[in-house]
């Protein structure tokens, strides 16, 4: 895989190991203060306030002791937003209101960023389990929510090599880039990972254990 | 569970078919996921990026079918909200529900459900061109639901007049309807490609 | 014992994919070779139910696969020519706890058993790593690991080493070669199959020769000229 294709795919796995305080924190009481905090933060109407909430987010961010380099990408994206949007609102509503708001959404990205960049996987899947388990009565299977989750968060390498894959295949015919071209040989492509990830899936005794 | 798929022709028993349902409807919500990570134009600078994105969504309607197709976008949402930088900009976690854009996310519910009944209906019917054109329709009678959640949304969390919220999205109109073009082509090429596989209840 | 094909065929349509197939493979090491489109393919996922025949059966160890998909799975590992495809989670450790879940209840168990399959297979080093950011070679050694955690009976394995170059393929052969488990290996790699007990060698559905590896392969040579 080369140029962006690559980048891409760098993305899944967001977690980093660590020793901070939030680290050794289980994922359900993370989840669960992430809830209040982003209420609380909704609640706030003085921009003083969510100035404030927005800068202890950014604090809490920062005690995860995550290498900056992991988090440039993503932080560069978040900016420009947070400018546009800042200026947006208080063209149309004023500074105090742009405040109050920009500081909502930054304090929100934070927060949830710092669960997201503590917490290994699957203990957020084991949490999904966990929290889907009453709906289980009507017919939703919690492990199978996990299940897809996790098999999708697989996918998206998969299906990025498969639209590079794609784009190779074009680039050696020659062809421009096209709809004819690239699109409908990579959901090909695509559709047929899904059938092949499916026998894989059989293959290793998913979805057979009720019958035993 | 109605049809057999193509790739156990012979006896192809009902419960293997829930476990071939979820790789496809995981992979759609990584298609999604990975059109979405694809750099695209960022108009207003990144507030609202124009991705693939809602390309990916109508394709899960129309080739998953409204059932799968919303389960696709249901993963999708998942994965962001657990906090998966698989959100436009590289962003994930509540947040990014709660932010001013978090409707055009919510949106693509609606969005998948009316693509799905729409194409499953064409796809049933139509052959050739007809095909082509009625999931172009398809594709279009998507855009409305999910604007109609995205904006109300966006007008919701900046304080500001639905008609002001309007204004400020009708720039990304002209690539939905582009993108609901191109998802016609795609879906009726695919369905020809593959034969028995794309399409409801397969 | 061993798997059994009950005079199995199969269609698509009006084209004969499998015909006639009546196969008792009860030995340590059986190859099975045949060009491309010859069934083989087809044929070895029948084993787990992936593919069920439009006549006749399979048995594993005396159990019905279109009957009991669910046991003869648990019997089967099954290794892919693409261990991308097997590859069901998104990391080395969590596809490795993956093939535990169900056997295993106690957690630490599972991680006590993944350690020990990640050092038996050299994958420590990557244990954390996204799958899709292995080599070739490491992505058929984690599916080949996965697969044996879940204790199998017969190891069954469609073309492993076709996509993998001359280094990791014989890697491959010679973690296939040790096991314990009887192994049915389809392959173009015919240098692979010297020391099996019994090759099979199929054309158009049908087979054509079932020999030691030296005759069956001394036909299929002459077959395809």
């Amino acid at each position: 895989m080369t140029g962006f294709w690559a980048q891409t795919t760098a993305i899944v796995g967001v977690h980093h190991p660590g020793l901070s305080p939030l680290h050794r924190i289980g994922a359900g009481a993370k989840a669960v203060g992430l809830l209040a905090a982003v209420a609380v933060v909704l609640l706030v109407d003085s921009p003083w306030i969510a100035a404030a909430l927005a800068g202890f987010a950014v604090l809490v961010l920062v005690s995860t002791r995550v290498p900056a380099a992991a988090l440039t990408r993503p932080l560069r994206a978040v900016v420009v937003m947070l400018l546009v949007l800042t200026l947006v609102q208080a063209w149309l509503l004023g500074w105090p209101q742009a405040v109050t708001g920009s500081s909502r959404v930054l304090a929100c990205l934070a927060l949830a960023w710092a669960v997201s960049l503590t917490t290994p996987l699957t203990e957020v899947l084991d949490l999904i389990s966990r929290v889907l388990r009453p709906l289980a009565r009507v017919g939703v299977d919690p492990e199978q929510v996990a299940m897809t989750i996790a098999l999708a968060i697989r996918g998206v390498g998969l299906v990025v090599a498969a639209v590079a894959q794609a784009d190779e295949a074009r680039h050696a015919r020659g062809s421009r880039l096209s709809v004819r071209a690239l699109v409908v040989p990579s959901m090909v492509r695509t559709i047929k990972i899904a059938e092949a990830l499916g026998e894989g899936l059989l293959a290793r005794g998913y979805g057979t254990h009720r019958e035993r | 569970m109605p049809t057999p798929a193509v790739d156990d022709r012979g006896s192809a028993p009902g419960r293997d078919r829930a476990t071939r349902d979820i790789a496809r409807v995981a992979v759609f919500a990584a298609l999604i996921a990975a059109l979405t990570l694809v750099p695209g134009l960022y108009l207003f600078g990144g507030a609202v990026p124009v991705t693939l994105q809602t390309l990916a969504v109508t394709l899960a309607g129309v080739l998953l079918g409204p059932r799968r197709g919303v389960l696709a976008v249901l993963t999708y949402l998942a994965m962001v909200v657990v906090g998966l930088p698989v959100a436009s900009g590289f962003r994930g976690g509540l947040g990014v529900l709660a932010g001013p854009t978090g409707g055009f996310l919510v949106g693509f519910v609606p969005m998948v459900v009316v693509v799905g009944v729409l194409a499953a209906l064409a796809l049933r019917r139509l052959r050739g061109a007809w095909l082509t054109a009625g999931l172009f329709g398809a594709g279009l009678a998507g855009i409305p639901a999910l604007y109609v959640v995205g904006i109300a949304w966006l007008a919701a969390v900046l304080g500001v007049p639905l008609g002001t919220a309007a204004a400020m999205m009708a720039p990304f109109l002209v690539g939905d309807v582009a993108k609901a073009a191109v998802a016609a082509v795609v879906g009726s090429a695919v369905a020809r490609a593959l034969p028995g596989v794309v399409g409801p209840g397969r | 014992m061993g798997v059994r094909f009950h005079r199995v065929g199969l269609l698509r349509g009006d084209q004969v994919v499998l015909a006639d197939v009546d196969l008792e493979l009860t030995e340590h090491r059986v190859g099975i070779i045949g060009a491309n489109g010859s069934g083989k393919s087809t044929l070895v996922r029948m084993i787990n139910g992936l593919v069920h025949p439009t006549t006749g059966s399979v048995s594993v160890d005396g159990v019905d696969v279109a009957r009991n998909p669910g046991r003869a799975r648990r019997k089967v590992g099954f290794l892919f020519s693409d261990a991308d495809h097997q590859i069901v989670m998104p990391t080395v450790r969590e596809d490795l706890d993956f093939s535990l879940r169900r056997r295993v209840r106690s957690r630490s168990d599972r991680a006590d058993l993944v350690r020990r399959a990640m050092a038996e297979f050299g994958l420590t080093a990557m244990a954390d790593r996204p799958c899709h950011a292995l080599s070739g070679g490491e992505k058929q050694l984690l599916a080949l690991a996965a697969v044996l955690l879940a204790e199998p009976d017969v190891v069954v394995a469609d073309e492993p080493t076709t996509l993998l170059d001359r280094s990791n393929a014989r890697l491959i052969a010679r973690r296939l070669a040790g096991l314990d488990q009887q192994v049915l290996l389809v392959t173009h790699h015919l240098d692979l199959l010297a020391d099996f007990d019994r090759v099979i060698v199929l054309a158009q559905g049908r087979v054509v020769a079932d020999d030691v590896p030296a005759r069956a392969i001394r036909h299929y040579t002459e077959l395809v000229g």
